[in-house]
C-alpha cells in the first residue's frame, strides 16, 4: 500500500478512535456521579477474617481506635492492654486505687469510649478517663511498627467517701474547667431514690488548681427505679417499670423538677443509654422493642420525655445499647442477636445472630470492627462496614425532628464542627429553594422574552431585526458572576429602597403601552406610516427609558409620602412577613438577564422558522399583522417555543453564581419571595470544597449533584424531543 | 371613469388562428358565454416598482382589468408578473424597502393612497399563491379562518359557508368525510382548490391567482382550470402562469411582460393569433423563455 | 356584494381587530423594549461604576456638628438622604472601615481645599489630608509628615507610600490624564491587601493561561469529535444517541462539571499521579491531589467541548457537497478530502467554536471554585523558573475576583469600585468575543443558506 492510503487508514482510526473516546468521556462524567453516589445505598457488610487474641474478657473493654491494642477493667480495678497482633500483655495497671475488698459493680463505656463510668461495692461513684500513647517503632510510621500503651488515666470522683446505698444504675459526664461547664452525674438506688449531682469548678489561680464543688438534689420514686440518662444541663431520664420520667435541677439547683411521664412502649424499660452529644436516649423494654426518646420542647410544648420513634426490628430480652461515638449508630444486644441501628433517621440497620458465649459485645471506635470478649478467655475483632448510615432516604427527602430543634423539620445543616454534631442532610430545602430560584426567575422572563421574540421575528424588519437579534444573543453571554454581583451589591439594596417600584414600574409602563397601541390603531391610516407594526419598539426604547427613570427616581418619595416609610419596611409590618435583603425576587431579576436572552434566541427562531407563505397566505386574506401572528405563526411555533421555555427552565435550574451571590443562603422551606433560599447548585459551590473525601457529606454532596445532572439531563432531552416532533408537524 | 367595454368575441367570420395556441384560445372562448361588461375593476396608471434604491421591477405599467373577466399574465422568469400581482393587494409591502410610483385603482379608489386601509383591501382581494400553502390546522378551521378574522359567526353560519365554499372550489366531495382532519394530509391540487376556497370563502371582489399550478401534476392542474372556468364571471381573476397553453385555455384577456414592462395586452385569441409585438410573437412561438 | 348592514358589521369587528393588534403589537414590541432597556441599563450601571471607580473624585472637607473633620471623597446620595463618602484612614476609623453615611444637616460646612492630598499606599488603603514636609526623616528612615484632617500629624515612610496625588488641583485633562493613568495601573498591577487595592494583573494573567490551556485541550479533541460524528460516524444509534448527548451536556449546570473535576480529575487522578510519578504517601502535602491550574483547564475544556462540537459541525455541514465529490472525484483519499478540502472550509466554524469557548471559559466561575480557583494569590503561575507554567498551583480568575471582593472581602465597601471596574474589564472581554464570534457564525449560516 502506498503512503496515502496508509495516511488515510491511519486517519481514519485516529478520528474514529479519539471522536468516539470524547463521546464516551461524555457519557463517562454521568457514569462517574453515580459511581461516587453509589455507595450511600450499599447494604452494610459485617464479616471476614476476625482479629483473635486469648486474655481475659474482664467487667468492661474495648479497643483503641486503631484496633491495634485491646483493653479491660475487671471486678478489682485492674486494667489491662493487650496487643490483638500478637496476643501479648502489654501493660497492667491499677488506676482506681480501690480499697482492700472494695470491687467495682457496675461499668460502663462512655459513648467515645475513652471513658468508663462506674460505681463499687462501697457505694463510691466515679469516671476513669483513659487515654493511648501511640508510638512507632524504629522511627518508620506504618501500621506494622505502631506501638499503643495507656497514656495519662485519671479518676474523678463524684462520691468519694464510701456509702452504704449501693447504685442500680449511674450515668455520669465530666466537666470542664477551662470552659466553666458543670459535671453531672445521676445515680438511682434500688429504695427508689434518684440523686443527682453536680460539680461546680472553682478555679484557684493562686495554686493554679481547679476544685469541684459538689452539691446534690435527691427524689423518690414509688417504684424501684431501673436506668438513667443524663442529657444537657443535669436534666435526665429515669425509668421505673414501664414508666420513663424526666427531670431538671430547677430553681439554682435546689430542687428537682418533674418534666413529665411517658410510658414506654413494649412494657419494662430494661434497658436505656444516651447516644453521642447526650441529646436523645435509646431505650429497650421488655419485649425487646428499642425506641429513642428525647427531653426537650417539641411543636411549641414545654421540654418533656418524648417518644420519637420506634424501631423496626426487635430485639428480645435485650439488655445492653452500646452506642458508637460516630454517626449517633448504636447496638442494641440481646441474649442471641444485635441490632445495630442508626439514631436520626431510626432505621435498622443490620442484626447479627449473637453465639451464646460473648460477655460483652461493642462498635469500634471507627466502626470498622465489632469486638467481642467470649466468656471463655478469648478476644474477637470482626470487620464491620456500616457503610453511610446516617444517609438514608428518609434522612434525605422526610421531615425529621432532630435533637435541639422545636418541631420536625427538612433541614439542611451538614457540618456543626464536631462529632456530636447531628448531621442534618435533608435535601428538600435545596430542591425547594432550586425550585423557588427556577420559578422566580421564569416568571419575568417567559413573557418578555416569548413576546419579545415574536415581535422581533415577525414585525421587526430588516436591519433593526438584524442588530437586535444578535445584540440580544450577546446578553446570553454575560458572565453569570457579573449577574449575581449586580443583583448581590446593587439590586439587593436597590430593591430593598423601592420596592413599591417592583409593582409601580410593570403597571406604569403596561398602562403606557396599553394606551400607546390603543392610540395608534385608531390613528388615521396615513399617519402610521412612520409609526407602524416595524418601528414600534423605537417608540417604545426611550418612552420605557423615560418611564422607568421617572418611577425608579420616585419611587422612594413615592413610598415616603403613603407609607410613611420605605414600602418594604411598611410592607414586612403590615403584613407581618420577614423580608431579606437578597431574596428570591432579586435572583429573579439577576437570573432573568440570563434566562430572558436564552429563550429569547431559541424562541425567535421558531418563530421565524415558520414559512413567510404561511404568513402570506394569511396576510392575502385580510387578517391583521396580529392576527397573523397570533393565529397562524403562534400554533406551528408552539412546541419550539416550549424547547426554548425548557432549556431556560434547565439554565435556571442549574445556575449557581447568580443564587450564590444573590441569595443569603440559608436552606429554608420557605416559599416567600421576599426571603432568600439555597439552592442545590449554590449548596455544590460552597460545601463540596470542605467536605472531605469519600465521608457521607462528600457523597451526599455527589447525589446531589448527579440529581441535578439528570433533572437537566432530562429537561434538554425533553426540550430536544418536542423541538423534533414540533418540526416534523410543519 | 369607466369606459365601457364589450369583450371580444370571437367569431367565425375570422380567419383561423395560425397557431396551436390561438386555437387553444379560440376554442376556450368559443366555450363562454358572452358577458356584457360595462367597468374595469382594476386600473394601473404609470406604475413603477423598486425592490430597493436601485432594483426597479416594473416599468411604467398601464393595464385595465375588466370585471368579471379572466385576465392572464405571461411572460419569462423575472419579467415582473409576479410582481405586478402582488401590487394588486399590497403583499410587496411584507418585503423590506420596497417603493411604488403611480397608481392603481381598484374600484376606482388609489389603493396606495395613504388612507387605504391594506387589511380590508386584502379581503377584498383574495390571492393564491405558487405553492399551496394551507395553515397546519383542519380543513374546516382554513376555510373558515378568512371570515372568523372579519365577523363573528355562529356556527351553523360557518357550517353552510365552508360546505358552499368547498363546492365552490370542487373541493366537497373529497372532503366532506373529513373536514376536521389536518389540511396538510390533503395532495397537492386538493391543497391548493382548499386554498382557492379559502380564498373565496372571504367573499372577495377580485381573485389573484400566483402560478397556482407551477406546483402540480398535469391531472391537477386540469381540475385547477376546469375550477377557473367555474368561477369566471362571479369573480374577477387575474392568473399569472408560465404556461401558455393554460393562459390560452383559460384566460378571456392575456398581458405578455418583458423586463417589467407591459409588452402587449389583448385578447387572449388575438394575442395568441395575431400578436402586435414581436417580443410577444417570439415568446409565444417559444423563441425564448 | 355584501349589505351595508354587514359591511357595517365587518367595520366594527375590523376596528375591535385593530385596536387588539394595535394593543398585541405593542406588548409585544414593549416585551422586546423592556428587555433592550434592562440590558442598556445593565450595561450603563457597569460601565459607568466601573469608568467612574478611576476617575480622581475631589476631597470635600467636612466639618460635622460634633467638631470632627474629615476629608471626604463623595460618592452618592443615598435613599435616606445621606452622603455616602469616603473617608479613607482606615487604621484611624472603627472597625477600619473606609465609607461613612452622614446627613447632610449634620455637616456643618463643606470645603475643598486646593492642598488636600490623596495618598495611595502600600497598606491601610489610601490616606487623605495635607502634606507637611515633603521630605523627612524619622528615626532614620526617609518619608513624608503628612497631617491627618483633624490636625494630628502622621510620618509616612518611603517605601509605604506609592503615589501622591492633589486632586482638587486638577484640571479637566489632569483628571483625564489621572484616569487613563488609573486604568493603565488597573490593568498591569497585582491585586494588593486582600484585594480592596492594587489591579487586577493577576486575575487578568490567571485567566488567560487557563483559558489558553483549555483551548489547547479542547480545540483538538472537540474538532476530532465533530469531526468523527459528521464525516465518519455512519448514521447508527449510537451516533444519534452520541449527538443528542453532547447537544444536552452543553445544558448541563457547569457546577456538575466542576463536581466532576474535584471528584475525579484531582481526588482520582491528582492522588494517582502524586502516588505513582511524585511518590507522595499519607499524609504529605499533594501536589497533583490539589485544585490548581492544569485541573481547571481540564474541568474547563470538558465544559467547552459541546461548544466546539457544536460549531464544528456547523461548519462541517457548511461545506457543500460538491466540493467534497469534487475531490474525490480527482482522486483524493477521505483523509485528503478532509484535510484539504473540507477543515479549511470549516474554519470559520472551527474558529467561532474556539471562540465560543473561550469567552464561556472566561466567564464561568462555579466548577473553577471546586477545581483550583484562589481568592488572593498575587503571584503569577508563571515564572522564569523551570517548568514556567505552575501545573499545580492555584490561580486568580477574573469572574471568580468578582466574587471574592465583591462576597468575602473584609472591606466589601472599600473594594466595590474595583469590582464594577472588574466586571467592566470581564463584560467587555467576553462581549467582543462574543462578538467576533457571532460575525463569523453568521459567515457560516449564510454560506449555509446560500447552498
Amino acid at each position: 500500500m502506498d503512503r496515502r492510503r496508509i495516511a488515510d487508514r491511519v486517519a481514519a482510526q485516529v478520528v474514529s478512535l479519539g471522536g468516539i473516546g470524547v463521546v464516551l468521556a461524555v457519557f463517562f462524567i454521568a457514569f462517574y456521579l453515580i459511581k461516587e453516589a453509589a455507595p450511600l445505598a450499599a447494604d452494610p457488610e459485617y464479616g471476614g477474617d476476625p482479629i483473635r487474641i486469648e486474655a481475659p474478657v474482664g467487667l468492661v473493654g474495648g479497643a483503641e481506635k486503631f484496633t491495634d491494642a485491646s483493653w479491660r477493667l475487671f471486678e478489682d480495678g485492674r486494667l489491662q492492654l493487650h496487643d490483638l497482633r500478637t496476643g501479648a500483655q502489654l501493660e497492667e495497671l491499677e488506676p482506681l486505687g480501690l480499697a482492700e475488698g472494695e470491687t467495682v459493680i457496675l461499668a460502663e463505656l462512655s459513648v467515645d469510649q475513652a471513658q468508663v463510668r462506674f460505681a463499687t461495692s462501697a457505694g463510691r461513684i466515679g469516671i476513669l478517663s483513659l487515654s493511648f500513647v501511640t508510638s512507632f517503632e524504629g522511627g518508620v510510621a506504618n501500621a506494622d511498627t505502631r506501638r499503643q500503651a495507656f497514656g495519662e488515666l485519671s479518676t474523678f470522683w463524684f462520691v468519694e467517701e464510701a456509702q452504704e446505698a449501693v447504685p442500680v444504675a449511674i450515668d455520669a459526664v465530666l466537666g470542664d474547667a477551662e470552659a466553666r461547664t458543670n459535671a453531672w452525674m445521676v445515680a438511682a438506688y434500688a429504695d427508689g431514690r434518684v440523686a443527682l449531682t453536680r460539680g461546680q469548678p472553682r478555679y484557684n489561680a493562686l495554686e493554679d488548681a481547679t476544685t469541684w464543688r459538689m452539691r446534690s438534689q435527691e427524689i423518690t420514686l414509688d417504684a424501684a427505679p431501673a436506668c438513667v440518662v443524663l442529657f444537657e444541663r443535669g436534666r435526665f431520664l429515669v425509668t421505673a417499670a414501664d414508666q420513663v420520667y424526666g427531670y431538671e435541677p430547677a430553681d439554682k439547683f435546689a430542687e428537682l423538677t418533674l418534666l413529665g411521664q411517658v410510658a414506654a412502649p413494649g412494657g419494662e424499660v430494661r434497658v436505656a443509654h444516651e447516644l453521642i452529644g447526650r441529646g436523645s436516649a435509646i431505650v429497650g423494654t421488655e419485649d425487646g422493642t428499642i425506641s429513642r426518646w428525647l427531653l426537650q420542647p417539641v411543636q411549641e410544648q414545654p421540654i418533656a420525655p418524648i417518644l420519637l420513634q420506634e424501631y423496626e426490628v426487635r430485639v428480645p430480652g435485650v439488655f445492653a445499647i452500646l452506642p458508637s461515638a460516630r454517626e449517633r449508630v448504636f447496638l442494641a444486644r440481646g441474649p442471641e442477636q444485635a441490632l445495630v441501628g442508626q439514631g436520626t433517621s431510626g432505621v435498622s440497620l443490620t442484626t447479627f445472630e449473637l453465639d451464646a458465649d460473648i460477655a460483652w459485645m461493642n462498635i469500634a471506635p471507627r466502626e470498622d470492627y465489632l469486638i467481642f470478649a467470649r466468656t471463655g478467655g478469648a478476644f474477637e475483632a470482626v470487620p464491620l462496614d456500616l457503610g453511610f448510615p446516617e444517609v438514608t432516604s428518609s434522612a434525605l427527602f422526610s421531615k425529621l425532628t432532630y435533637e435541639g430543634l422545636p418541631e420536625p423539620a427538612y433541614t439542611w445543616q451538614s457540618t456543626g464542627g464536631s462529632d456530636e454534631y447531628e448531621p442534618k442532610i435533608s435535601l428538600v430545602p435545596l430542591i425547594i429553594g432550586t425550585i423557588k430560584g427556577t420559578i422566580w426567575a421564569l416568571l419575568p422572563s417567559i413573557p418578555l422574552a416569548v413576546a419579545g421574540a415574536l415581535y422581533c421575528a415577525r414585525f421587526l424588519r430588516g436591519r433593526s431585526r438584524e442588530t437586535i437579534k444578535p445584540f440580544v444573543e450577546l446578553l446570553a453571554g454575560i458572565p453569570s458572576v457579573i449577574l449575581g454581583f449586580v443583583g448581590g451589591l446593587y439590586l439587593a439594596p436597590a430593591l430593598q429602597d423601592r420596592l413599591l417600584a417592583l409593582f409601580l414600574l410593570p403597571l406604569v409602563l403596561a398602562v403606557a403601552t396599553m394606551g400607546l397601541g390603543a392610540f395608534w390603531a385608531r390613528m388615521p391610516l396615513r399617519r402610521r406610516k412612520t409609526l407602524h407594526e416595524g418601528t414600534a419598539v423605537f417608540a417604545l426604547v426611550p418612552l420605557y427609558l423615560v418611564l422607568g427613570a421617572i418611577v425608579l427616581w420616585l419611587s422612594p418619595s413615592i413610598e415616603l409620602a403613603i407609607f410613611d416609610a420605605s414600602f418594604s419596611r411598611w410592607a414586612v409590618a403590615y403584613f407581618d412577613i420577614p423580608y431579606e435583603q437578597k431574596n428570591a425576587v432579586v435572583v429573579g431579576l439577576a437570573m432573568g438577564f440570563a434566562v430572558t436572552p436564552l429563550i429569547f434566541t431559541l424562541a425567535e427562531d421558531a418563530y421565524r422558522n415558520v414559512p413567510q407563505t404561511l404568513a402570506d397566505a394569511s396576510l392575502a386574506l385580510g387578517a391583521t399583522p396580529w392576527q397573523t401572528a397570533l393565529r397562524v405563526i403562534e400554533p406551528p411555533a408552539r412546541p419550539g417555543v416550549i424547547a426554548a421555555i425548557m432549556l431556560g427552565l434547565g439554565r435556571a435550574v442549574g445556575e449557581t453564581m447568580i443564587v450564590l451571590m444573590a441569595t443569603g443562603g440559608t436552606a429554608i422551606t420557605d416559599w416567600n419571595p421576599l426571603q432568600g433560599f439555597r439552592a442545590l447548585s449554590a449548596n455544590l459551590a460552597t460545601e463540596l470544597p470542605e467536605a472531605p473525601k469519600g465521608d457521607s457529606l462528600y457523597r451526599t454532596l455527589f447525589l446531589s449533584s448527579l440529581l441535578l445532572f439528570s433533572l437537566t439531563f432530562v429537561i434538554n432531552t425533553l426540550a430536544e424531543v418536542i423541538r423534533v416532533r414540533g418540526r416534523k408537524d410543519l | 371613469m369607466t369606459e365601457s367595454v364589450v369583450t371580444d368575441v370571437p367569431s367565425d367570420t375570422r380567419s383561423q388562428p395560425t397557431t396551436e395556441l390561438g386555437r387553444i384560445a379560440a376554442d376556450s372562448a368559443s366555450r363562454r358565454s358572452k358577458l356584457e361588461l360595462s367597468e374595469m375593476v382594476i386600473r394601473s396608471e404609470k406604475l413603477n416598482f423598486f425592490y430597493d434604491q436601485t432594483a426597479q421591477a416594473l416599468f411604467e405599467v398601464d393595464i385595465n382589468v375588466p370585471r368579471g373577466q379572466v385576465v392572464a399574465f405571461i411572460g419569462p422568469s423575472g419579467c415582473g408578473k409576479s410582481t405586478f400581482l402582488r401590487t394588486i393587494n399590497r403583499m410587496n409591502d411584507t418585503i423590506p424597502g420596497t417603493r411604488v410610483e403611480g397608481m392603481v385603482q381598484l374600484d376606482d379608489q388609489d389603493i396606495y393612497s395613504p388612507d387605504v386601509d391594506v387589511v380590508e383591501l386584502r379581503r377584498r382581494v383574495g390571492m393564491v399563491f405558487q405553492r399551496p400553502n394551507p395553515f397546519p390546522m383542519s380543513i374546516y378551521d382554513n376555510i373558515a379562518f378568512g371570515p372568523r378574522l372579519h365577523t363573528k359567526m355562529t356556527k351553523a353560519q360557518t357550517d353552510e359557508l365552508v360546505e358552499r365554499c368547498l363546492r365552490g372550489a370542487a373541493l366537497w366531495d373529497e372532503t366532506h368525510d373529513r373536514l376536521k382532519s389536518s389540511a396538510l394530509a390533503l395532495s397537492g391540487g386538493q391543497q391548493q382548490r382548499l386554498c382557492i376556497a379559502r380564498a373565496l370563502a372571504n367573499d372577495p371582489e377580485v381573485l389573484l391567482l400566483d402560478e397556482p399550478c407551477s406546483a402540480l401534476d398535469p391531472n391537477s392542474t386540469a381540475k385547477i382550470e376546469d375550477l377557473i372556468f367555474e368561477l369566471r364571471g362571479s369573480y374577477t381573476i387575474v392568473i399569472v402562469t408560465h404556461n401558455m397553453q393554460q393562459a390560452a385555455r383559460v384566460s378571456d384577456r392575456t398581458a405578455f411582460f418583458l423586463k417589467g414592462k407591459l409588452i402587449e395586452e389583448g385578447n387572449t385569441t388575438e394575442i395568441f393569433t395575431r400578436p402586435k409585438h414581436k417580443e410577444t410573437e417570439s415568446y409565444i412561438t417559444g423563441r425564448f423563455g | 356584494m355584501s349589505s351595508k348592514e354587514s359591511n357595517d358589521s365587518v367595520g366594527r369587528e375590523r376596528a375591535h381587530a385593530d385596536v387588539r393588534g394595535g394593543i398585541g403589537v405593542f406588548f409585544s414590541g414593549g416585551a422586546l423594549s423592556f428587555v433592550l432597556v434592562a440590558a442598556i441599563a445593565l450595561f450603563g450601571l457597569l460601565f459607568m461604576r466601573g469608568a467612574q471607580s478611576f476617575w480622581p473624585r475631589p476631597l470635600h472637607e467636612w466639618t460635622m456638628d460634633n467638631g470632627q473633620v474629615f476629608l471626604v471623597e463623595e460618592f452618592e446620595t443615598k435613599s435616606d438622604g445621606s452622603i455616602r463618602a469616603r473617608i479613607a484612614n482606615r487604621e484611624f476609623q472603627p472597625g477600619r472601615l473606609d465609607f461613612v453615611a452622614e446627613q447632610p444637616e449634620l455637616i456643618k460646612s463643606r470645603t475643598q481645599p486646593e492642598n488636600a492630598v490623596r495618598i495611595e499606599r502600600i497598606e491601610n488603603g489610601p490616606f487623605h489630608g495635607y502634606l507637611v514636609e515633603e521630605e523627612a526623616e524619622q528615626d532614620g528612615v526617609a518619608g513624608m509628615l503628612v497631617k491627618r484632617p483633624n490636625g494630628e500629624e502622621l510620618f509616612l515612610p518611603e517605601e509605604a507610600v506609592l503615589r501622591v496625588q492633589y486632586p482638587n488641583q486638577l484640571s479637566f485633562f489632569g483628571r483625564l490624564g489621572t484616569w487613563i493613568a488609573n486604568f493603565g495601573r488597573f490593568v498591569i498591577e497585582k491585586p494588593r491587601e486582600a484585594n480592596t487595592e492594587g489591579g487586577v494583573l493577576s486575575p487578568l494573567v490567571g485567566t488567560a493561561l487557563m483559558v489558553f490551556l483549555m483551548t489547547l485541550m479542547v480545540m483538538p479533541f472537540g474538532v476530532l469529535a465533530a469531526v468523527y460524528l459528521n464525516e465518519y460516524a455512519r448514521d447508527t444509534w449510537f451516533t444519534r444517541v452520541a449527538r443528542v448527548a453532547v447537544n444536552n451536556l452543553a445544558g448541563v449546570p457547569s457546577i456538575v462539571y466542576g463536581v466532576f473535576g474535584l471528584g475525579f480529575l484531582i481526588y482520582g487522578l491528582g492522588d494517582t499521579i502524586d502516588h505513582v510519578l511524585f511518590g507522595v504517601g499519607e499524609g504529605d502535602a499533594s501536589i497533583f491531589g490539589n485544585p490548581g491550574l492544569l485541573w481547571a483547564s481540564v474541568t474547563m475544556a470538558l465544559l467547552t467541548v459541546p461548544v466546539v462540537v457544536v460549531a464544528t459541525e456547523e461548519g462541517l455541514r457548511a461545506v457543500p457537497r460538491e466540493q467534497r465529490d469534487g475531490a474525490l472525484a480527482l482522486g483524493a483519499t477521505r483523509w485528503e478530502m478532509l484535510w484539504r478540502v473540507i477543515l479549511p472550509g470549516a474554519k470559520p466554524g472551527i474558529l467561532t467554536g474556539a471562540i465560543l469557548a473561550i469567552s464561556r471559559a472566561a466567564g464561568e466561575v462555579a466548577p473553577l471554585m471546586l477545581t483550583g480557583v484562589v481568592g488572593f494569590e498575587p503571584d503569577l503561575p508563571i515564572s522564569t523558573e523551570a517548568p514556567f507554567i505552575h501545573l499545580q498551583e492555584r490561580f486568580m480568575h477574573l469572574g471568580f475576583h468578582i466574587y471574592a471582593v465583591g462576597f468575602q472581602s473584609p472591606n466589601v465597601e472599600a473594594a466595590e469600585p474595583l469590582v464594577y471596574a472588574t466586571a467592566s474589564l470581564l463584560l467587555v472581554l467576553v462581549i467582543s468575543l462574543n462578538l467576533v464570534a457571532i460575525r463569523w457564525r453568521t459567515k457560516v449560516r449564510r454560506s449555509l443558506q446560500g447552498r
